[in-house]
């Protein structure tokens, strides 16, 4: 069983999705990638995101990855602040610890693809 | 074998395809990106035959009462025939029943035009020469009119067709109906608080949604915030009172940056009223209709004054080339 059905599967990710946007746009580390003109595209994305997160059904392969970050110039203290958002979303969940590691492995294993490395 | 229909092509379904798997196989030209039914790129609409509700997952109601449907998960039982949702549906004609001022920029039309709309959706309304521009419309189906609130600038080409040249009785087009900025009832969100905020003309998209919740029998309180630079910009101030004096659950806000306070006038800037009044958005629908720049930065501030993305509601007016 993945993680993701684990946590309550689509419900889970519907109740992290403001949580984790409303961190990310909050931050300033990072808050202007997120903060774009069409706010309901972007909280698409941050759901689409989450669900990969959480190993939940996606099919987004490690090409797709790099070809989407390519351009932004990301550092590895963009792609903590993003780690840490979401570490924060799921605490504030109370998601237990053993699966928020999971979780945290998940995104850490697209950590060279992001930063095209 | 089940067929879609698709830009005058007829698709074959394989075994277990979806729709977007047929279209992409045909080597047709559609938006994609996760094929999970997430990211919301390849939305299509049904034209014709039943949605497949599996195809719905995680659409909003507005999505849903339109037919939408994620193209990547919609594996249809039966035929359907299907349209691109960019599409700006059907043109028609339109008589123009009614032509009045509600103030001296405002110029309200009330078209007879045969087709289905809902209060807060926008219609292209357009003139012989090929002139057209986007309106809200104010009214609901049971009203038996399209009312639109044309803002008239002193240089806009259309508005002034509108304003100086259009009699009634004679005929517009009208395409659309478009747009999800209209009031959907569940049973659950029968109870739920509104707060509908709008500035200028973008009060006109709100009365029809007032107008739709309170004939749907919404139980939950309505607030709604009409805006305005100067005091005496608030046409519709009238109309909405009356309304309120009506329904209880309505309650009417007025708030302008430049004029006279009174009880029913607040004095000053529309987003700190706001967020003074509603710390927190937790829980509570909003609608917000106006200039763009006042949607983008109002919904951020809903946002993040707890609203859920689902439930922030809005149509931004965008300025045509005068």
């Amino acid at each position: 069983m993945s993680v993701y059905e684990k946590i309550g599967g689509d419900a889970a990710v519907n109740a992290a999705v403001d949580i984790f946007y409303r961190k990310v746009l909050a931050d300033d580390r990072i808050a202007h990638f997120f903060d774009t003109v069409d706010m309901d595209a972007q909280h698409a994305k941050q759901k689409a995101f989450l669900t990969m997160a959480f190993g939940g059904p996606n099919h987004y392969t490690g090409k797709d990855m790099r070809a989407a970050h390519k351009h932004m110039n990301l550092t590895e203290e963009h792609f903590n602040a993003v780690a840490e958002n979401l570490v924060g979303t799921l605490q504030e969940l109370s998601v237990p610890q053993q699966y928020i590691d999971e979780i945290v492995g998940i995104a850490l294993s697209v950590k060279d693809d992001v930063l095209n490395k | 074998m089940t067929v879609v229909q698709f830009e005058e092509r007829a698709y074959e379904l394989a075994d277990g395809e979806s729709v977007l798997d047929v279209l992409l196989r045909y080597g047709t030209d559609f938006p994609h990106s996760c094929r999970a039914g997430l990211c919301q790129s390849c939305l299509i609409q049904v034209a014709q035959g039943e949605a497949p509700a599996a195809a719905q997952a995680g659409l909003s109601e507005q999505q849903k009462a339109m037919g939408y449907v994620l193209s990547c998960l919609c594996k249809p039982p039966q035929d359907l025939s299907l349209r691109r949702v960019s599409q700006a549906g059907l043109t028609r004609p339109a008589c123009v029943i009614a032509k009045d001022w509600l103030s001296p920029e405002v110029l309200r039309l009330r078209l007879m035009v045969d087709c289905e709309f809902r209060g807060g959706q926008y219609v292209t309304l357009g003139n012989q020469d090929g002139l057209g521009r986007c309106y809200s419309i104010a009214s609901i189906p049971e009203e038996g009119f399209v009312e639109c609130h044309v803002r008239v600038y002193p240089d806009g080409q259309f508005s002034q067709f509108l304003a100086q040249q259009l009699s009634v009785g004679e005929v517009l087009s009208v395409r659309g109906p478009l747009g999800t900025c209209f009031y959907t009832c569940s049973a659950e969100q029968a109870e739920q608080p509104l707060l509908l905020l709008g500035v200028g003309t973008g009060i006109a998209p709100l009365l029809g949604v007032i107008k739709t919740a309170l004939a749907a029998g919404h139980r939950g309180d309505i607030h709604v915030v009409f805006a305005a630079r100067q005091a005496s910009e608030l046409y519709a101030l009238a109309e909405l009172e009356a309304m309120a004096s009506s329904a209880a659950s309505l309650k009417v806000h007025a708030v302008a940056l430049q004029g006279e306070a009174s009880p029913e006038l607040q004095i000053g800037d529309v987003y700190e009223y706001v967020q003074a009044t509603w710390p927190s958005l937790k829980g509570v629908r909003v609608f917000l209709c106006g200039a763009e720049s006042f949607v983008r930065k109002m919904k951020k501030q809903c946002f993040l004054a707890g609203a859920s993305m689902r439930e922030i509601h809005a149509d931004a007016f965008v300025m045509a080339g005068a």
